[in-house]
């Protein structure tokens, strides 16, 4: 239980996805423009990183990992992200059409969302067991979410602020997430596995 | 139907061209990359071992340790493969030790430490200070090694983790024999003792009754107390629990664990006549006292050693007081050397004499100062009361 | 327009033009993630750019075969298996580099500047010129690191070609205090910001 209170906080406080290991920075730059996206975008990767880690978790220790095929995992893991995220938006579009408006336009982009192949890597490279995998990702997904939705609380606000056009856009957006992230640096230490 | 069988075949296809050139090129490079590692770590021993011939691996809970030999089939050393927990996540390093049990040296393998800060830990002047340490020594920040302050958790992580790792090579591998306390043996009565802790010494009242440890009290520490409640009293209760001193130390504070352990078991050792008595507080530098008013005025130079190097001072001493210092020289880290200068010289100025508080946020630089001051002085004293006047 | 200037146009279009970071923003998590050393920037930007010319090749190659409903995973299985062949490469022989890049390197497959280059250019041209529109991305792309990482490496270390020993240059003397944030993440993200606004100033100032 200690260890996965540990793994809760440390992914999405001390080693933040986007804001201290850089990952999925491309959607956090790209959907944090709108407060409204930015929920949508985060409910879609929790989604999809919990799911995705389940799948190539068991695919790794139950299939590569006997057959000796651990080279394979690259190939393996992304084809499973992208045939989930297929699968999610299908069975989404047939069961659930509000939710599918919600969160259907996201689900083409998390493919190449690249937090989401780096925590199913992350998830066999750290050695978690089964369940501490499926934290792991809930966690990191939740704190890819925070990073995402305080962003876009920000540049909701950065929207009408007043600046030299070159800063404009992304210039200004990469410095506000450095400030961020040196508030995050707050929690380095706290918490170590 | 027809079409989505059409599909489905051509990506089977593609995943099997796929998989098929995968398993060829990891044919060719997993030889490469084995042979490549095995040359890495052959490497890195002979830096440690010259000339050695085989060597003969050991998987322990703390770690890998490997026994080398050389070409009569005589131990020439241990290489240690082991993890410090460190502030950001592991420390992974070798300890090379020599045939007696002395660090030869070390090898950071991999850390995540912060860069800039926590990877001082991969300094030479870092680890210097370890090599010729062996599990005899204390390994103790404080006594003969220095944490450095800014990076304490980094180093003392480092620190402990080198004590424990020689002292497992030197129990499992060199024959040193462990001294095993029975509790129905201890006298009835309550006995201190004294440990080093994760940051400082821990010490520690035991109280014996009928042949079982009955309670265990904390006197003193320098824990971090948001780590410490970790480890106390949690530690002390298994210990009564089981009535051993092979508890589990896996703990939130698992360096301080240890030294409770450590603390209770030099309790019962002296207990036993085992031990001496509580070892006395480490004893500082030998105490030059220099009577200033003996000293001629002038302008006198001396150096001592600083953190990172020497420190070279200038004394000026004016009608039998010191009226002047300067430093000349130095080689510590500019932003902890600004904590000890001047505010160490313009205590002594003030003071003048040198027993004075050099605990400051660079103490090694501070005592660093006092010493080179009290050498250019006795310099000056021993050069028969003439100086080097300037 | 005569054939050889079309080549030399989809190699150029890349480096500044077009840059895939600096003006469409793509391949940000590496970019951010090992630019600590010029080295692994430099590392990271030579990998990428294999991966790159490796799969428009093999998509422009096969462009006539590839049914367009699945073109996207038989892409993401073309990317991927590049990916493993470099990562099995620098493991056997820049062991040093390979540790140091981590998981960025398996995670070149989600770098969407590949992917946007098969996709909008390789699967509809021939052979010749999507290679050279693939090194011509990959090489912006190195660009863009190496930029980054000079300035980070320099700024944060105070050091060139750091961090093995045997290279490291020291730029400043014993008595530098490097500044240890831009080595951190928050460095990366603020360097980056004002190396963007910087050359928006400059695209501005030449009306490129």
């Amino acid at each position: 239980m200690e260890t996965l209170l540990s793994i809760i906080f440390i992914y999405i406080f001390v080693e933040n996805f986007v804001l201290h290991r850089f990952f999925g920075i491309c959607p956090f730059l790209g959907v944090s423009r709108k407060m409204e996206t930015a929920i949508g975008m985060s409910m879609a990767v929790i989604f999809v990183m919990t799911m995705a880690t389940l799948v190539t978790w068991l695919l790794y220790t139950f299939v590569l990992i006997p057959f000796n095929l651990g080279y394979l995992q690259i190939v393996t893991f992304i084809l499973v992200i992208a045939s989930l995220v297929q699968l999610v938006e299908t069975v989404l579009r047939k069961i659930s059409p509000t939710l599918y408006q919600g969160l259907g336009i996201f689900l083409p982009l998390i493919t190449t969302n690249c937090a989401v192949l780096a925590v199913t890597l992350l998830a066999v490279r750290l050695e978690f067991a089964f369940i501490e995998s499926i934290v792991f990702a809930l966690a990191a997904s939740v704190g890819f979410s925070l990073a995402l939705i305080i962003m876009a609380g920000i540049r909701e606000r950065l929207e009408m602020a007043n600046m030299p056009d070159v800063l404009q856009g992304s210039a200004v957006t990469l410095i506000t997430a450095g400030i961020l992230s040196i508030a995050f640096l707050g929690f380095q230490g706290m918490l170590s596995l | 139907m027809r079409e989505i069988l059409r599909l489905s075949l051509i990506l089977t296809l593609v995943g099997i061209v796929s998989a098929t050139l995968l398993t060829a090129a990891h044919n060719v490079t997993e030889p490469i990359i084995l042979e490549r590692r095995a040359a890495d770590y052959r490497d890195a021993l002979e830096r440690f071992f010259p000339g050695f011939d085989s060597f003969e691996t050991e998987q322990l809970d703390e770690g890998r340790f490997d026994l080398i030999y050389d070409e009569d089939s005589d131990l020439m050393g241990i290489m240690a493969t082991v993890a410090a927990s460190g502030y950001d996540g592991d420390i992974n390093y070798n300890l090379a030790l020599d045939e007696e049990g002395r660090i030869i040296g070390m090898n950071i393998v991999s850390h995540t430490e912060t860069p800039g800060i926590g990877d001082v830990i991969e300094r030479d002047n870092f680890q210097e200070q370890f090599i010729g340490k062996s599990y005899e020594d204390p390994i103790t920040a404080g006594e003969d090694v220095e944490i450095i302050t800014g990076a304490t958790v980094s180093t003392a992580a480092m620190v402990n983790s080198i004590r424990q790792t020689t002292e497992v090579a030197a129990v499992n591998f060199l024959d040193v024999e462990v001294v095993e306390i029975d509790f129905a043996e201890v006298p009835d009565g309550t006995y201190q003792g004294i440990a080093q802790g994760f940051i400082g010494p821990i010490e520690v009242e035991v109280e014996v009754s009928d042949g079982e440890v009955v309670n265990i009290e904390v006197l003193e520490h320098e824990e971090t107390a948001t780590y410490f409640v970790e480890a106390y009293p949690v530690i002390p209760e298994r210990i009564i629990e089981e009535q051993s001193l092979d508890v589990d130390t896996q703990t939130g504070a698992t360096g301080s664990a240890i030294g409770i352990v450590n603390a209770v078991e030099n309790a019962l050792l002296q207990a036993l006549g085992l031990e001496d008595e509580i070892e006395e507080e480490p004893v500082e530098e030998e105490p030059v006292d220099v009577d200033i008013g003996e000293v001629p005025d002038g302008t006198y130079q001396g150096s001592a050693e600083g953190f990172f190097g020497p420190i070279v001072v200038e004394v000026e001493v004016s009608g039998g007081e010191i009226v002047g210092i300067e430093v000349l020289e130095h080689e510590d880290t500019p932003e902890y050397f600004r904590e000890a200068y001047p505010a160490i010289p313009e205590q002594i100025i003030e003071e003048q004499h040198f027993d004075i508080d050099t605990e400051t946020g660079a103490t090694g630089t501070a005592q660093g100062i006092v010493n080179a001051v009290l050498d250019a002085l006795s310099g000056a004293l021993n050069n028969g009361g003439g100086g080097e006047e300037n | 327009m005569e054939p050889k200037n079309v080549y030399l146009q989809d190699l150029t279009r890349g480096l500044v033009k077009e840059n895939p970071v600096f003006v469409s923003l793509l391949g940000m998590c590496p970019l951010l993630g090992v630019t600590g050393f010029l080295f692994y920037g430099f590392g990271m930007g030579v990998a990428t750019t294999a991966v790159t010319i490796g799969g428009t090749l093999i998509v422009s190659l096969l462009r006539n075969l590839i049914p367009k409903q699945v073109r996207i995973p038989i892409f993401i299985v073309v990317v991927a298996t590049f990916v493993t062949v470099i990562e099995m490469s620098l493991e056997a022989f820049q062991p040093a580099l390979h540790e140091a890049l981590g998981v960025f390197v398996p995670l070149i497959v989600c770098n969407c500047l590949i992917l946007g280059r098969l996709e909008a250019f390789s699967s509809k041209r021939p052979v010749l010129r999507s290679v050279a529109d693939g090194l011509g991305a990959g090489l912006g792309f190195t660009l863009a690191l190496v930029i980054l990482a000079f300035v980070r490496e320099v700024l944060g270390h105070g050091t060139l070609l750091g961090p093995d020993p045997d290279t490291v240059v020291q730029l400043f003397g014993p008595n530098f205090e490097a500044m240890t944030i831009f080595a951190q993440p928050a460095g990366a993200f603020i360097a980056l910001g004002l190396l963007l606004a910087l050359f928006n100033m400059m695209m501005k100032r030449f009306n490129i």
